[in-house]
């Protein structure tokens, strides 16, 4: 029976069923809903990491949902992009999980306001298994309704998550989030109904194959583009962004910019290549615009932040300019152009996710994020001050580093396929990114006496994991053949 | 726009922008509008669906009713992330600083107690008969479970204090029930060597019923519980680390 639950197709289903199952359990466990929380992060982190194993094993694995087939029925079809987005969302989820346990700790361990601490992380836990296992059935899915479903549940416990800090500005921004979310999901869900009405089909592959230009198709690519840019914060539709993500508890900043929009962009990218013939290079140039400007706006925003959580939130904005600018580079084939891009994803999402728990931990420890306030950090919190640097190092692309490697792809693509004026956008985006990154790193690295011991205690494991991410995000430039290997595993 | 104008003349650059951001709204949505209609109205290809389908696999999916085979067998994934949804909706309005409770004091309504007395025993009848009607024709956990939450709702509203008096953790226990249930079937099917989700033939129809029931429970809580607002109040959870809260508290 055990042999049966671990057959080789069977692990498409766990990354999506443990994070659900232990939704469950902590929400039961309110007394510690810590203890379930961490032990389910660490079966869903090992699932994933046999679910990629056995990608490479044994090729793309398809599974029926049911036992009904694709037309009928749901199935999930786990491809090189899927597990690694899967694989993406453990690495970085279990260092977040982990950083989340000692930062409630710290937090209920302060004597004021102790209860409201108690019921956030009560209520932190149910809701972030349930977004981690959303995702993971987002990445895996292979039909366009359920895609729909996956997204709607990923977009509720997000807003969820951000409103759980309490504070005026994150229930504000919450709010914000949660309508433009709402119509995001609304029109991704119009253009499935325009799909199904064109094809007869919700599965992703059978449309695919069989598209064709008519109205309703036209429809349905725009209103299905328009809904997942607004989901994805790409720039003109980034407004929401920053408040939300910098006003909500560090863990959860880190959730939401590291791994909430690359979920939205990731279902974005599927369908645009698939509608790629029909769209041309038009509808190219017009992303790598719009990802142009993000990548411009969203650096000197950045730079001109005063709070170092708005500083990251701002770095999202312009980072997300990057994954859109692929699109032009798509033209000579699809492959070598989604390398780049999914490389581009997960270092970002390690490095961000650990530039903003550091940030994190240092508004715990300092008491505010006040940039030009942060001198004498280096001393209180050094392994942190270097995980935040670390971060940055791979965000601004310096080698070694899997920013590196990214944008190193970006270029030579660019320069064989003579698009001058992509390389100089990169060239200045990553000057732009060094600017403000510096800019923070320069007074949290500069030395103060500081007198007395801070505002809190942090526990030791907040320091670490968010410096195992930011040097995940740093080894990603020695190991590039392995996470290219896995997604080259396609057909 | 006309709140605008009854605030008087104090802002009347104000009031032309608003205008004219409302023209410009109006503008786009005719422009949406007439889009999604040309796309809708215009002959495009014209497959036959899925319901051809649907109705050849009806004999083997343990019910009579297409909707029902859709939502509980052939797509019964989709459904259990639907119920995952509902319990997301709980635990974010339980995640919410508490409000207060829907009617501060239970005022004994003689007309209003008497009336719910003889409806919800009625509305438990109809949602259960929905449940049964379900298998056939028009009906299923959804409509059952709204039924319900509606009972629930004429409850809190007689009795304001249902909820928060209710049995420590029963009320969360009561939620997850159908959830679990439903997880359970679906681990169920592939420790016994079929897919995630799928249901032997024989037994088929007894595990929608099944399922259906249960999920109807829990639905219906989860309903009655949003519309109840706040997190039911737990002694235990006040003197969690062993000291008294500190802050804000639930009760004033």
């Amino acid at each position: 029976m055990m042999g049966l639950l671990l057959k080789n197709d069977c692990w498409l289903i766990w990354p999506f069923v443990l994070p659900l199952f232990g939704a469950l359990l902590s929400f039961l466990f309110k007394q510690r809903p810590r203890l379930p929380g961490l032990i389910v992060a660490l079966l869903t982190t090992l699932s994933s990491g046999v679910l990629a194993w056995k990608l490479v094993r044994h090729g793309v694995g398809r599974y029926d949902l049911g036992g009904w087939q694709p037309p009928l029925g749901i199935s999930l079809r786990g491809d090189g992009p899927a597990v690694l987005m899967v694989l993406m969302t453990a690495v970085t989820g279990l260092a977040i999980s982990i950083y989340a346990g000692g930062y409630f700790r710290s937090r209920i361990a302060k004597v004021e306001d102790e209860r409201r601490h108690i019921i956030q992380e009560r209520f932190f836990w149910p809701l972030w298994l349930l977004l981690w296992g959303a995702l993971n059935g987002l990445f895996l899915s292979a039909d366009i309704f359920n895609m729909y479903i996956t997204l709607e549940l990923v977009a509720l416990s997000s807003v969820g998550l951000t409103v759980l800090s309490g504070k005026p500005a994150s229930q504000v921004a919450g709010m914000r989030y949660l309508l433009v979310s709402i119509l995001g999901s609304l029109s991704f869900l119009l253009g499935v109904g325009f799909l199904y009405k064109a094809f007869g089909s919700l599965d992703l592959a059978t449309i695919q194959a069989a598209l064709s230009f008519s109205p309703p198709v036209a429809m349905a690519m725009a209103l299905i583009s328009v809904g997942l840019l607004l989901k994805s914060a790409l720039f003109p539709f980034h407004f929401w962004l920053p408040p939300a993500h910098a006003n909500a508890l560090a863990p959860v900043s880190a959730i939401l910019s590291g791994l909430v929009v690359k979920g939205s962009w990731y279902l974005f990218f599927r369908f645009w290549l698939g509608f790629l013939p029909l769209i041309g290079d038009g509808g190219n140039a017009v992303m790598a615009a719009l990802g142009g400007a993000a990548i411009i706006w969203g650096a000197f925003q950045a730079f001109s932040q005063q709070r170092l959580k708005m500083l990251v939130a701002y770095s999202t904005v312009a980072q997300i300019g990057y994954l859109f600018i692929i699109f032009p580079l798509t033209g000579a084939g699809a492959g070598p152009a989604a390398s780049a891009v999914f490389y581009f994803a997960i270092s970002h999402s390690c490095a961000k996710a650990a530039m903003f728990l550091a940030a994190g931990t240092i508004f715990l420890q300092m008491g505010h994020d006040r940039i030009r306030d942060l001198a004498g950090v280096r001393q209180l919190l050094p392994i942190t001050s270097f995980a935040f640097a670390l971060g940055g190092l791979s965000l601004m692309g310096l080698p070694p580093s899997g920013g590196f490697i990214a944008k190193y792809m970006y270029l030579s693509m660019a320069v064989s396929q003579d698009r001058w004026w992509l390389v100089l956008l990169i060239v200045i985006g990553s000057g732009l990114t060094a600017a403000y990154i510096f800019r923070a790193v320069s007074h949290i690295l500069s030395p103060k006496m500081v007198h007395g011991q801070g505002q809190v205690v942090v526990a030791p494991c907040m320091e670490w994991s968010a410096l195992a991410l930011a040097l995940v995000a740093i080894l990603l430039g020695f190991i590039a053949p392995l996470p290219l290997a896995l997604l080259g595993v396609t057909g | 726009m006309r709140c605008v104008k009854m605030k008087g003349s104090e802002a009347s650059g104000k009031r032309r922008h608003i205008s004219l951001l409302s023209l410009l709204s109006l503008v786009m949505l005719a422009g949406l509008s007439a889009a999604l209609a040309w796309a809708f109205l215009t002959p495009g290809p014209d497959p036959l669906g899925l319901a051809h389908r649907v109705d050849a696999a009806l004999a083997e999916s343990g019910v009579e009713s297409r909707v029902t085979a859709v939502l509980l067998n052939y797509r019964a994934y989709d459904t259990l992330l639907e119920c995952f949804v509902l319990f997301l909706g709980v635990a974010i309005v339980w995640s919410l600083q508490p409000s207060r409770p829907v009617r501060q004091e239970p005022r004994v309504d003689p007309v209003l107690s008497s009336l719910v007395r003889l409806l919800v025993p009625l509305m438990v009848l109809v949602g259960g008969y929905l449940l049964w009607a379900g298998s056939s024709q028009a009906g299923g956990a959804f409509q059952a479970g709204a039924i319900l939450g509606a009972a629930g709702v004429l409850l809190i509203l007689t009795s304001s204090r249902l909820l928060s008096t209710m049995p420590k953790g029963l009320l969360a226990w009561g939620i997850c029930l159908g959830l679990f249930f439903f997880l359970a079937v679906a681990v169920g099917a592939v420790a016994l060597g079929g897919n995630f989700l799928e249901y032997r033939r024989s037994s088929a129809t007894m595990i929608i019923i099944a399922l259906e029931v249960v999920a109807a429970f829990s639905i219906g809580l989860s309903l009655a519980v949003f519309f109840g607002g706040s997190r039911p109040e737990e002694p235990s959870e006040r003197t969690a680390a062993g000291r008294p809260p500190h802050g804000e508290g639930e009760e004033p």
